[in-house]
């Protein structure tokens, strides 16, 4: 079963991974790495994927998502 | 990142998956022999499960984030986690099965796209390419290769066909969880990402398009479709990385023989 995939384009990143995220902060990565995850339910928990650049989240959620809770 | 962190497994721990992906091999090859005009997608899971309760293990995928099925059936244009209904398939149709199962605690997870009675030439080609873009991968993920070299030999072989690799969604580490790190793009450039090393172990799946990459999901919150209608089709295998190359631990016993004569080891 595959995972969605977000991914930016970082200071850290060296994938090359397509930029999708309409957010424009550059360690928007290192911030997330910090949040709380939300524990609402597993289809709300973050998927964080240590990988240098790299999170995915289940489907049905988007980007938006992604930037709004770390704005 | 669900349950416990990354890291490698051990020979005696890729062992213990190459039991649960072989029974995920047979279960896969059981129910794409079930995929006929009429049959419907809830008979084929019903098939799927019961084959995998008789073998000891557990369904993996029911319940998992809420998909309320044992295995996901995409149709046509659907690409990934289609739920089984009683939607019966149709000559001429293209299905994916991707079905995923635990056994002593170690995941297995694969899948395959097969076509329901006669299909168009267009969509065995579509299928054949799929097959043969996961079977060029697993070749090149072995000591010393990185992620993006996977993604760039699946990206480039599906694009010299004219198709289109989904970058929405990718492929993943697997072990005692089923989604666990890397992601496994189908798309890349060489050299980049983690480099492999033995022990890790990586589901590839690549997700082909006859049409442009775009998918959206519908209100199901699970069914992915490709956004412009055209049809998709999709491959996967659970690979260990060892020494001496790829593994390919959910080999199907009908592709057994034509893994093991492309330098990969199979079962």
């Amino acid at each position: 079963m595959t995972v969605g995939f977000s991914a930016w384009r970082t200071h850290n990143c060296s994938a090359g991974f397509i930029p999708q995220c309409p957010c424009t902060v550059r360690d928007v990565f290192l911030n997330v790495q910090q949040a709380s995850l939300p524990s609402a339910n597993e289809h709300n928990r973050w998927l964080f994927w240590g990988v240098s650049c790299c999170f995915a989240l289940p489907a049905g959620m988007g980007t938006q998502r992604i930037c709004s809770l770390t704005a | 990142m669900r349950g416990e962190s990354f890291r490698l497994k051990k020979p005696d721990e890729i062992a213990k998956m190459s039991h649960s992906g072989e029974i995920l091999g047979a279960c896969l090859e059981h129910v794409a022999n079930h995929v006929a005009p009429g049959v419907t997608l809830n008979a084929l899971d019903r098939e799927a499960d019961t084959f995998i309760r008789d073998h000891g293990c557990i369904p993996g995928f029911i319940g998992y984030d809420g998909f309320p099925k044992s295995i996901c059936i995409s149709v046509n244009n659907e690409v990934v986690h289609g739920i089984p209904s009683e939607r019966a398939v149709q000559e001429g149709d293209i299905v994916s099965l991707d079905c995923g199962l635990i056994l002593d605690g170690w995941w297995a997870d694969s899948g395959l796209t097969v076509p329901c009675g006669t299909v168009a030439q267009e969509m065995q080609d579509l299928i054949t390419v799929t097959q043969e873009a996961l079977y060029r991968a697993i070749e090149v993920a072995r000591p010393g290769a990185h992620i993006g070299d996977i993604g760039h030999t699946v990206q480039t072989y599906v694009e010299s066909h004219g198709y289109s690799v989904v970058k929405h969604y990718v492929g993943h580490g697997i072990g005692r969880d089923m989604h666990e790190p890397p992601q496994v793009p189908n798309y890349g450039k060489p050299g980049t990402g983690n480099e492999l090393k033995p022990g890790y172990v990586i589901a590839i799946e690549p997700m082909v398009n006859m049409g442009r990459d775009g998918v959206r999901t519908l209100d199901d919150n699970w069914t992915v479709v490709t956004q412009d209608g055209s049809w998709s089709a999709y491959a996967e295998h659970t690979v260990a990385i060892t020494e001496d190359g790829p593994h390919v631990l959910t080999v199907r016993p009908a592709e057994r023989s034509l893994l093991a004569s492309r330098k990969c080891a199979v079962g």
